[in-house]
């Protein structure tokens, strides 16, 4: 398919033609996702790492531009597709009938209101831009696991957003304020203090009146299903520590004089028992920046940048169900209060640190933490990573979950399409010490393998599977009609609801659908499935 | 690197993981000074779905690990190689015993089966000793 010349000029007159670009060579890049492999195959496609390809790619540099794109779409009967920062399968058009709304020229910090810790931004703005200026002022943004390259907004409003720092951040949608949002028949909707009247600011995200906020996002977010958000006021917290970073050396090795008052904890805790309880104990006393969850590998990976540094951590790969803590202070007594606490937990569970004694944490892992930056330590081992699940429960529910899982996982290690991770790869953390607990379960696999990727998307599958009949939730990758109409039924119906939602907003089906829900009867989705 | 015989001095695969794992031994006070007399000890780990062995050679307190070529299988006659002991099965295998995630049970049916395959026992399990200085 190609863009018809007059719905070009039109595009053109609202971005410029320098923004706007529908050749071969760029619409194919955008049509190219990392993970778009296993999503292709989990629908039964070939697994290959690329959507449809979009019509064209537009750059709007303002609100107005972006409305000025929604209602072109509509009158000419395209699909929008919009992206902040673009990183994964969500990104991209789900129907050869679809422009992409590229929106990183909105690549501003609008305000920073340290009195009231809010902070507004535009699409572009990256959680590490953000955190950069807010640590000159002594705050702190929360950070989604996917990491600091990514966008604070696209998270708060159409992500799932859980972060390594969630112990003391939260989560996306507990940080989402204000919102300034195109709807998808391109009128403007502000949410919550930014849409009053008098005196408009972004401080809530809730009212005048009944919330939209669980409308907006939900658990999982819209994913641009819903629209296009240009505006965002986040919550921010304050620095867990000194801001003063001393940084030398060259990508990845950098080395990080780490101020004083930061402390890792690793332990050994042997069984899921054990580690229950030893968590729960050191976030009921609140003292954690950062706590997390992790097999012996993904323990193994995070203290690594290199495949040759990974396989040198034997003595972390030799643990089992380990929990890494980051503690940190402001002030020397507040610091050395956690310590204490802490001192005190591991004496009552019988447990040891093995940081500084049997393992060195290097220094920049310090400040990866601090940035949420442990991300990608999972493409080390096989250059490709993903996790299945998505738990938002209590940590009992986390952990059965994580058991239940292991032999669900060897079934496709034993048949050598994934890594071998002995079926034990698990990330999880707390939500606000402890008020809710997150689980994922990450695999690699080999991205350019074919029988990978299938062994991958069969898996996740089987997994979806079993968070629907063991009820431990609504997982990651449930989203499109296939998956919600599958989960619905089990789940109250909320597939009816949630597709009330999308003919209420957007009856005409111009927001991409691919990744969220489409209205019934919708022509315009039916048409692009026979494409 | 290799020599003309195929040996790699600089190990690579499966042998230069094992050589990844054992070397920062020759850093170790207590590894030095436990093995600084000792008689040398020659150990080959042959995993079976690798190009490559690893001889481990531990001789004056120092530990170092060459990549041995596994076939033709002559290559790792104990003539040729002068080991004291031989282990041999699947990295897979390899990583479960190193890791300590191999139960008994399942050991010995390995064992039984052929999955396995250990010459001169009491040797190997000194390689499980030098490993402990490594916690």
């Amino acid at each position: 398919m190609a863009l018809e010349k007059d719905v070009f000029a039109e595009l053109v007159a609202i971005v410029g033609q320098a923004n706007i670009d529908d050749s071969d060579a760029m619409t194919d890049v955008y049509a190219y996702n990392w993970c778009m492999e296993v999503v292709n195959k989990m629908e039964g496609k070939e697994p290959l790492p690329y959507s449809p390809r979009p019509l064209a790619v537009v750059l709007p540099a303002s609100t107005e531009e972006v409305v000025g794109i929604v209602k072109t779409c509509n009158q000419h009967g395209l699909t929008f597709k919009a992206q902040s920062t673009g990183l994964g399968p969500w990104n991209n058009p789900s129907t050869e009938n679809c422009i992409i709304v590229d929106l990183r020229r909105m690549n501003k910090i609008i305000a920073i209101d340290e009195e009231s810790m809010l902070a507004v931004v535009e699409p572009y703005v990256s959680g590490a831009q953000l955190q950069v200026e807010l640590m000159s002022r002594g705050l702190n943004c929360h950070m989604p696991g996917a990491g600091p390259q990514v966008s604070p907004l696209a998270s708060a409003t159409s992500m799932s957003g859980p972060g390594f720092t969630s112990p003391s951040t939260g989560h996306s949608a507990r940080n989402v304020l204000g919102v300034e949002w195109v709807l998808p028949d391109g009128q403007v909707l502000k949410l919550g203090a930014a849409g009053l009247e008098h005196e408009p600011d972004w401080y809530s995200g809730d009212g005048p009146g009944p919330s939209l906020r669980g409308i907006m996002r939900g658990l999982h977010g819209a994913k641009s299903g819903l629209g296009i958000f240009t505006k965002v006021g986040i919550k921010l917290f304050p620095f867990p520590c000194d801001v003063n970073w001393n940084v030398t050396g060259l990508s990845p090795d950098y080395q990080f004089e780490k101020p004083d008052l930061m402390k890792w904890y690793i332990v050994d805790c042997k069984t899921y028992k054990r580690a229950k309880a030893f968590v729960q104990r050191v976030e009921e006393h609140e003292v954690a920046f950062m706590c997390s969850v992790l097999s012996n590998f993904g323990l193994s990976a995070i203290f690594a940048n290199s495949i040759e540094k990974l396989l040198g951590n034997t003595v972390l790969a030799m643990t089992k169900v380990p929990v890494v803590i980051l503690i940190a202070g402001r002030t020397k007594r507040e610091f050395e209060y956690k310590v204490k606490v802490m001192t005190s937990i591991l004496d009552e569970h019988g447990l040891e640190n093995m940081a500084g004694t049997k393992f060195e944490p290097p220094s920049i892992s310090y400040a990866e933490a601090l940035r949420s930056n442990l991300g990608l330590h999972g493409f080390i081992a096989t250059g490709a990573f993903q996790s299945s699940h998505g738990i938002m429960d209590t940590l009992g529910v986390c952990f059965k979950a994580t058991k239940q899982n292991i032999p669900v996982k060897m079934k496709y290690i034993n048949s050598e399409q994934i890594a071998n991770d002995f079926g034990e790869a698990v990330w999880s953390t707390s939500f606000e010490h402890g008020h809710m607990f997150h689980a994922e379960m990450l695999t690699l696999y080999d991205q350019t393998n074919p029988d990978s990727v299938t062994g991958v998307a069969d898996y996740f599958n089987d997994c979806n599977q079993m968070d629907l009949l063991q009820h431990l939730g609504i997982p990651f990758f449930i989203d499109g009609d296939e998956r919600h109409d599958w989960y619905g039924p089990s789940c109250s119906n909320y597939n009816a609801w949630l597709r009330q939602i999308k003919e209420a907003l957007d009856p005409a089906c111009t927001a991409d659908a691919g990744f969220y829900i489409s209205p019934r009867n919708s022509k315009k989705q039916v048409k692009d499935k026979e494409v | 690197m290799e020599n003309k015989q195929g040996i790699q001095l600089v190990p690579r695969g499966f042998a230069g993981v094992i050589a990844r794992q054992v070397e920062p031994l020759n850093s170790s006070p207590a590894f030095k000074q436990a093995f600084k007399n000792a008689k040398p000890l020659r150990i080959l780990l042959n995993a079976t779905n690798a190009d490559h062995a690893a001889l481990i050679v531990v001789e004056n307190g120092n530990i170092h690990v060459e990549g041995i070529p596994n076939k033709p299988t002559s290559n790792l006659a104990r003539k040729n190689t002068r080991w004291d002991g031989f282990l041999s099965c699947t990295t897979r295998t390899f990583l479960e015993l190193a890791l300590g995630r191999l139960p008994i049970v399942k050991m010995l049916t390995k064992l039984l089966s052929g999955e396995i395959k250990i010459t001169n026992i009491v040797k190997v399990l000194q390689f499980q000793k030098i490993m402990a200085y490594l916690a």
